[in-house]
């Protein structure tokens, strides 16, 4: 009985912290989802409505979605890809170090560089021109004005991979880490080729990496946002246009009332993934 | 452990398994040329820190809407000028003290973090509970929300427990952050249950086991999640702006100018000063981390 | 039973540990951080009251040890004031024939000893060129003794290596001289000009004070204490250097108490130190360092002024100088209570000058009111004008509401909408029924499905054309200014047209005047006049661009860059309506000072690259008038007070705007100095300004860049008809362009790719509609 009392110290600590600085301040979104922002007014479910019936709501929602299915899968197969290769590299510390630079620059720095790059006269299609001078065969360059076009998406996208890889590759190098050294070089012996020893030992071995890092990357997409909007501003190119923004717009209006019911749903919708990928994976 | 194991890991790989060297320097080659690409941009930032604005303005006026054709950059300046360094380190004060405001916010938020984060996310991963998984995804949730909806309830909690315009007011709830829990989970779970089982046996408490087992085991795992958090909290700057008032309390990333071409040179100056404890802790942290807890584990 | 305790279930012993305990710790959490007591509140505070000095263009003040004080400056006479308010001036005019062109870096002695640092006139470039072999920043020195004895002093030598330029020059009680520069102390033997150094500092020392045998000098890092007798540097004191850290925004003054058992048995030495945020004492040698009278609620804080020395009087009062020709004495009141029972909440988006000054009065007329003016981006960091409007928000939703918002730059449309805003019709009723405001301007800021009024501007702007008759007679509307722009292209080939240097200028220029022509009657935006909007705007970009190079562009733009600090001292110098004729053919600007402009009186530039400059009454040839674009009737609001709706001082809040609506807000201002805050929508206000027989000023002072001599030029006061003029203009203006609102901000950001190309007007148009439709959607 005792043991089991302080195995609760464990969680109690933190938990208690969670609970003022997250829980109560969640409750509060959910009590205001079905207030009126302003008077105070209990108005039952109509804010839900409103997100729902909301003309940007569909398009924040689709964009957000795009943008996860591309990013999210791309970023975890590029990182693990990486990280497979690196973990039996001696040098594999300070190439970790040099891909997580990104991360440490400041976000007003990162959004400058940007910026000089995707211009419409930036440095990117700078040098693209210089090339398709340099190679006649290529067709004539137009410049691309890659923020107000439908390039503003893949750019999105590349920037959060860029960003966002060494950060990755240090959860898969943990998770990879973890793997048993033994079994793997057992198999060897036995002859196991990368590929099996891929598909029996390493990728069962890190399910439960996928499920970390697959929320992580949901995650960074969420912070993602700060940049994108120094970028492109509160209403930019309508493929970047993101939950946040919509988020963001509404607290600027003071609509407090919509953003709640939209953040209660969000997190329903979040809840009910990780509940079912945490039972689907049996972690 | 795996320290110690260096050396010879490395001689086995030149000597024992030589065969494969060729698919190793592939490997290698493959890694470096995408750590080369990442860091490519980033290149721009210490010819910029070094730049006279003159000479930035001319170069980057067709992005500034000023001028036909495309902006070019110079890595190595024509002009060199140490100016935006010297206005930043010598002609702000203002300067240091953000600089140390940031240094204090986040060793107190990491350590904070393992103190706090470190024995909830030992019990998410040791112990069966009922709840668990819900209380767990709870975490992860509440984790995933955007600070933006947080900002609201937050600030409410923080005025009425008088923390506003307080550096705690950004400490604390970065300390309970869920989001190391999460991490250091992860890095929990890899141990083998069996192992704890008979430690138990052996009659070993659980706060032993935590320090004896679940420390050294599950230090990759604590190592990414102080490291992430570092690269979070080091450059953090939605909450301080929205919890601190007080400029002398900022951490430095408040400091940067908006941005504008005109402050781009000193923009750059500031971040290279912001890169430089970066790559220390990148360098030093990362081997100090891990043996620290190696040591840890083996104390006992 | 919280929710999540359901869930847990309750079989398990766990649970029943943890969840009560956790419930218990965060219920006493919530209750100490709520467990506030109410005190009652005791009485007896610092106040002030302001100093009628004996004259003008005072620069420094010497506090004498007997109560008296001597006043100094550049342009004014020598002025010492004793303890019984006695007042002898000595007049000087000597410098001139000594060839001391300006004066500075004072420092007076009790017995009115002058030393001081000046820059000499050149009457030829060999002057120049031997004052400038010692380097061409260097001051030189000047010692004028209390019996009228006066010679140059020859700090340094010849030797122009170790030659530093000194300031802050102080007498100390015993008579010897000290004096520093920027990283070193000296002290000065004004018989020989010898120069002695003391101590290296880190920055230059702005304050010297003695204390017994020691002085104190404070470089804005630390206090430096050393031994005048010992000749010695003494150790740190740590509680000083950490009051100098803490308080680095702005000078400390400080002033030493030298009571009567100082330096024996039990007798103290009390120093006392003030600057922006309060009034401090500290007892030589002891630990701490208390407040005794707070910044914000005396003189001290008022950021307008910059503090310059401290007296200390008796009865524990003080005399305070500041920069501006301003001082008070402060005194203990002990009717008062000890911090104001009260608090009055203004906030604005940015610093607005004329709301701190404002705040300041109104905390004097109620002592028992505290005044927090806050503002929500400062200066240049990282939080962006979104960044604070969420911080705003924030606070209002989480029900801390300002009492005053002044809304400029802000959607207040919105805040409207919300019902954040106080209607203020009732409140404007007693002004209507007077005539006090301009009616039509009032009206102008109707807004909402209600169609009420939120917002008061102070002042407004209107829109104005300067050009030749022959351009400029038909500029009306968008389309005659194009047409006006052709016709001046086609005589002049070289050359900027309009002036503007940036393409943010040309849409600084014209989006109000054509902002309320964007949105239909429904809301809808009118795609059709926008895509005109661009049309023109792109068609003027390149009338603009014909008569320079990219690269002639560009100079000018640095120049304009490198000149703006300049031209700002030139009187009229804001750089945004320079009507600089001779420069381009047409300008274009908004007029912000009754004074010029509309009225006539008006700078006319000839060659201001070379900083020269006459005002002169305008010429036949040329014309001014207002200017309109795709709507007509425009003025710009400035400085737009509202209340807030759940504010929880309405009643004084109700007072802070009749304070800002009055004539003293209206026109003090003004004559305070500050003539680019627009003209006054208070009728009688802006009637008295532009009464000719009540002026201040009989002429307009300039200089130039190259020399800095002062020139003065006659001004050309307006006729009665251009005063008229400027009325009717006045009485016309019903149509508010307000800052800040998205369709301004889309219609910039697309604009820019318009005029770079990137995109047709046509494209421009379609996309802002895009951007808005999102926006409406939301």
């Amino acid at each position: 009985m005792l043991w089991k009392s302080r195995r609760l110290l464990f969680l109690l600590p933190g938990f208690s912290g969670v609970m003022l600085f997250y829980l109560l301040p969640f409750l509060e979104v959910v009590r205001r989802s079905f207030l009126k922002s302003g008077n105070g007014a209990f108005v039952g479910t109509d804010n839900y409505r409103a997100v729902f019936e909301n003309g940007a709501f569909a398009l924040a929602v689709r964009n957000t979605f795009l943008y996860m299915v591309a990013g999210v899968p791309l970023l975890m197969g590029i990182s693990l890809f990486l990280s497979l290769l690196l973990r039996n590299l001696v040098l594999r510390r300070r190439l970790v170090s040099a891909m997580l630079l990104p991360m440490a620059v400041p976000a007003a720095v990162m959004v400058l560089t940007l910026q000089i790059l995707i211009d419409r006269q930036g440095l990117i299609n700078g040098v693209l021109k210089n090339v398709s001078e340099k190679m006649a065969a290529l067709p004539a360059f137009a410049a691309i004005d890659y923020l107000n076009t439908e390039w503003a998406i893949v750019v999105v996208v590349c920037s959060f991979l860029w960003k966002n890889t060494g950060y990755m590759v240090i959860l898969w190098l943990a998770g990879l880490a973890a793997l048993p050294k033994e079994v793997e070089e057992a198999a060897k012996v036995d002859g196991a080729n990368r590929w099996q020893s891929w598909h029996y030992i390493i990728r069962p071995g890190l399910s439960g990496s996928f499920f970390t890092i697959g929320m992580l990357s949901v995650l960074q997409i969420f912070k993602s946002y700060r940049e994108v909007w120094m970028v492109a501003g509160s209403y930019p190119q309508e493929q970047i246009y993101f939950l946040q923004h919509l988020l963001q717009n509404w607290y600027l209006k003071l609509e407090f009332d919509r953003m709640a019911a939209l953040t209660v749903i969000l997190s329903l919708v979040l809840l009910a993934v990780c509940l079912l990928l945490q039972r689907e994976k049996s972690f | 452990m795996e320290s110690r194991l260096k050396a010879p890991a490395w001689a086995a790989q030149m000597c024992g398994v030589w065969r494969k060297r060729k698919m190793i320097w592939l490997a290698a080659g493959i890694c470096a040329a995408a750590a080369a690409l990442i860091c490519a941009p980033l290149l721009m930032i210490p010819g910029g820190a070094l730049m006279d604005g003159a000479e930035m303005k001319r170069i980057l006026a067709p992005v500034l809407g000023e001028g036909k054709g495309f902006a070019v950059w110079h890595l190595l300046p024509f002009y060199p000028t140490i100016g935006h360094f010297r206005r930043l380190l010598i002609e702000s004060p203002a300067f240091y003290r953000l600089f140390w405001n940031t240094v204090g916010m986040t060793a107190a938020i990491l350590s904070g973090q393992l103190v706090v984060g470190l024995p909830s996310a030992w019990a998410f991963a040791a112990f069966r509970f009922r709840g668990r998984d819900f209380l767990f995804g709870l975490y992860v949730v509440l984790m995933l929300l955007p600070f933006q909806v947080m900002l609201l309830p937050q600030y409410i909690v923080l005025q009425k427990l008088h923390l506003y315009n307080h550096p705690a007011a950004v400490i604390l709830p970065a300390i309970f952050s869920t989001f190391p829990v999460f991490i250091m989970y992860r890095g929990f779970t890899q141990i083998d249950a069996g192992i704890m089982e008979a430690a138990r046996l052996d009659g070993a408490g659980e706060i032993q086991i935590f320090l004896h087992i679940g420390l050294p085991l599950g230090k990759m795992g604590i190592q990414a999640a102080m490291v992430l958090s570092f690269l979070e909290y080091w450059n953090l700057v939605e909450q301080p702006m929205a919890f601190l008032e007080e400029q002398a309390q900022w951490p430095l990333s408040l400091y940067l100018p908006q941005i504008g071409i005109s402050q781009a040179g000193f923009a750059f100056a500031v971040s290279v000063v912001v890169l430089i404890p970066a790559l220390f802790v990148f360098a030093l942290g990362q081997d100090a981390l891990e043996e620290g807890i190696a040591y840890i584990g083996v104390k006992g | 039973m919280s929710l999540s305790g359901m869930l847990w279930g309750k079989t398990e012993r766990i649970k029943r540990g943890f969840w009560p305990t956790v419930f218990v710790t965060m219920c006493s959490m919530l209750l100490s951080a709520c467990g506030i007591t109410e005190e009652e509140i005791p009485m007896g505070r610092y106040a002030d009251r302001e100093v009628t000095l004996p004259g003008a263009g005072y620069e420094y003040m010497h506090p004498c040890a007997d109560g008296g004080y001597y006043l100094f400056g550049n342009e004014a006479d020598l002025t010492h004031v004793a303890a019984d308010g006695a007042v002898s001036r000595e007049k000087w005019g000597w410098e001139a024939n000594a060839n001391i062109h300006v004066k500075f870096s004072y420092g007076i002695s009790d017995d009115g000893a002058v030393i001081f640092g000046y820059v000499p006139m050149f009457y030829s470039d060999e002057e120049y060129e031997a004052y400038a072999a010692g380097g061409d920043n260097r001051y030189l020195y000047y010692y004028v003794s209390g019996e009228g004895e006066r010679y140059p002093l020859e700090l340094f030598g010849a030797d122009y290596q170790k030659a530093t330029n000194l300031e802050t020059f102080s007498f100390a009680p015993d008579g010897r001289v000290y004096a520093a520069s920027d990283s070193c102390v000296y002290r000065i033997h004004v018989e020989s000009g010898e120069t002695e150094s003391l101590f290296a500092t880190a920055a230059q020392v702005r304050e010297f004070a003695f204390v017994g045998s020691t002085m104190l000098a404070l470089d804005g890092e630390k206090a430096y204490l050393y031994d005048m007798a010992g000749e010695k540097l003494l150790s740190d004191n740590s509680v000083l250097n950490e009051f100098v850290k803490s308080h680095q925004s702005g000078r400390i003054v400080l002033a030493a108490e030298r009571t009567a058992d100082a330096g024996q048995e039990g007798g103290s030495e009390v120093l006392y130190l003030a600057c922006r945020t309060g009034l401090y004492r500290y007892v030589w040698g002891g630990s701490v360092i208390e407040q005794i009278a707070d910044g914000q609620m005396t003189a001290l804080g008022d950021s307008q002024y910059n503090l310059y020395a401290m007296q200390i009087l008796e009865d524990g009062q003080f005399r305070v100088y500041f920069s501006g020709n301003y001082m008070v004495e402060m005194y203990y009141d002990e009717t008062l209570p000890m911090k104001p029972s009260k608090e009055l909440t203004v906030y604005s988006l940015e610093e607005n000058g004329r709301i701190r000054y404002a705040g300041r009065l109104f905390q004097k007329e109620h002592p028992d009111v505290l005044v927090r003016y806050e503002t929500g981006m400062d200066g240049d960091n990282a939080v962006s004008r979104e960044d604070a409007l969420k911080n705003l928000n924030t606070r209002i939703l989480a029900g801390d509401v300002p009492d005053v918002m002044i809304l400029d730059d802000m959607d207040m449309e919105q805040y409207a909408d919300k019902g954040m805003l106080r209607e203020l019709d009732d409140f404007l009723a007693p002004y209507r029924e007077e005539d006090i405001l301009y009616g039509n301007i009032v009206d102008g800021m109707r807004m909402t499905e209600k169609n009420r009024v939120y917002g008061v501007p102070m002042t407004v702007e209107l829109p104005l054309y300067y050009g030749e008759k022959k351009y400029v007679e038909d500029m009306q509307g968008l389309e005659g200014i194009v047409a006006g722009a052709e016709a001046a292209r086609k005589e002049h080939e070289d050359g900027p047209l309009i002036d503007t240097p940036y393409q943010s200028n040309l849409f600084d220029l014209f989006i109000p005047l054509c902002l309320p022509a964007w949105t239909n009657g429904d809301g809808s935006l009118n795609t059709g006049s926008l895509e005109e909007f661009y049309q023109k705007a792109e068609r003027l970009w390149e009338l603009d661009s014909a008569g320079m190079s990219e690269e002639e562009r560009r100079r000018w733009q640095q120049d304009v860059e490198d000149e703006e600090a300049d031209l700002s001292n030139i009187m009229f110098g804001q750089y945004e309506d320079i009507y600089n004729i001779g420069e381009t053919w047409i300008a274009l600007g908004y007029l912000k000072n009754a004074w010029y402009g509309m009225t006539n009186l008006h700078t006319k530039m000839e060659n201001y690259r070379n900083g020269y400059s006459y005002y002169k009454r305008l010429e036949d040839e040329v014309v001014c008038g207002r200017m309109s674009g795709q709507a007509g009737n425009v003025y710009r609001a400035r400085t737009i007070v509202g209340l807030c709706e759940k504010a929880e001082e309405p009643e004084l809040g109700e007072a802070f705007m009749e304070l800002l609506l009055s004539d003293t807000m209206m026109q003090k201002w003004w004559l305070e100095g500050h003539f680019d805050g627009g003209i006054p929508i208070r009728k009688e206000s802006l009637a008295s300004l532009l009464d000719i027989h009540n002026r201040a000023f009989a002429e307009v002072k300039g200089w130039t860049e190259s020399d800095i001599n002062m020139l003065y030029k006659e001004a050309f006061w307006p006729t009665e008809e251009e005063v008229q003029r400027l009325f009717d203009a006045m009485e016309e203006s019903d149509c508010c362009y307000r800052a800040g609102t998205l369709l301004e901000e889309t219609v910039r950001e697309v604009g820019v790719r318009v005029l770079d190309g990137g995109l047709t007007p046509e494209e421009g148009a379609k996309e802002v509609e895009r951007k808005m439709a999102i926006a409406m959607e939301e």
